[in-house]
């Protein structure tokens, strides 16, 4: 039975491997057909951002990763709208769209999941 | 119940990998099974068999092969996230043509497709992040 599982990112994207990781976690998630989301808050919004390119820095674009989440049936993508607005960040800077909340959406999107994992 | 866990720091340098033997460690002592330990990120660096702890501090490398040794517990670590770290078992050192290893065979190496088996055939998943 398919699980509903929340992955937290909450990493910037070339500060460490972590972001590019957690997401390839995702996109296997999504292949093995659970129900997955993908909360970003924090210096995690920065994965998102549209004018990125990891290759300037010996890696992969982690931007160009996350267009890859709705070809693997993730397309619950939700961020923190307190993060974008302390970051200075709208919809307007982002690669893919998403569902903002507060933070008593997230507690309940989170309230909802089986799995919470980074 | 069946629990499984996943590990996301590196020993010592994050608190998570002694957190999560300590955790794996009770939940055994209650009756739980551990269906496995999925070592992601920094954590697959646990299997590193030629570390040496200092003296006066827990070897938690030790402590996880103990735990898959003397309990049945799989140990597992991401290969994608094993190999770029240096951490080869034998079949790996064999494939890249490298000098040695360094996996302590207590450790197997698999693909994320067991983390998320992992996720879907226990009763609970915990994450212990770095």
């Amino acid at each position: 039975m398919a699980k509903r599982i929340l992955f937290l990112l909450n990493r910037a994207p070339y500060g460490s491997t972590y972001a590019l990781e957690a997401i390839e976690a995702a996109l296997v998630a999504g292949v093995f057909d659970q129900e997955v989301s993908v909360l970003f808050s924090g210096a995690g919004l920065y994965q998102l951002l549209s004018e990125q390119d990891g290759g300037a820095v010996g890696g992969r674009t982690v931007g160009k990763m996350l267009g890859a989440l709705p070809e693997y049936g993730v397309t619950d993508l939700f961020a923190c709208g307190p993060s974008a607005q302390r970051l200075g960040l709208t919809g307007n800077d982002l690669c893919l769209p998403v569902t903002w909340l507060d933070y008593t959406e997230q507690k309940s999107l989170i309230n909802r999941q089986d799995i919470i994992t980074g | 119940m069946v629990i499984s866990i996943a590990v996301h720091g590196a020993p010592y340098a994050s608190a998570g990998s002694r957190t999560a033997l300590r955790f794996a460690a009770s939940a055994l002592g209650l009756g739980h099974r551990i269906h496995r330990v999925f070592f992601h990120h920094d954590g697959v660096l646990a299997a590193a068999g030629q570390g040496v702890a200092p003296q006066d501090e827990e070897d938690l490398h030790a402590g996880w092969v103990r735990l898959g040794e003397s309990h049945g517990v799989e140990l597992a670590i991401c290969i994608a996230n094993a190999l770029k770290r240096g951490m080869l078992d034998e079949a790996e050192r064999d494939r890249y043509e490298k000098d040695a290893a360094t996996a302590h065979p207590a450790f197997t190496v698999v693909g994320l497709g067991q983390l998320i088996e992992a996720m879907t055939e226990s009763d609970r998943f915990v994450t212990f992040a770095a």
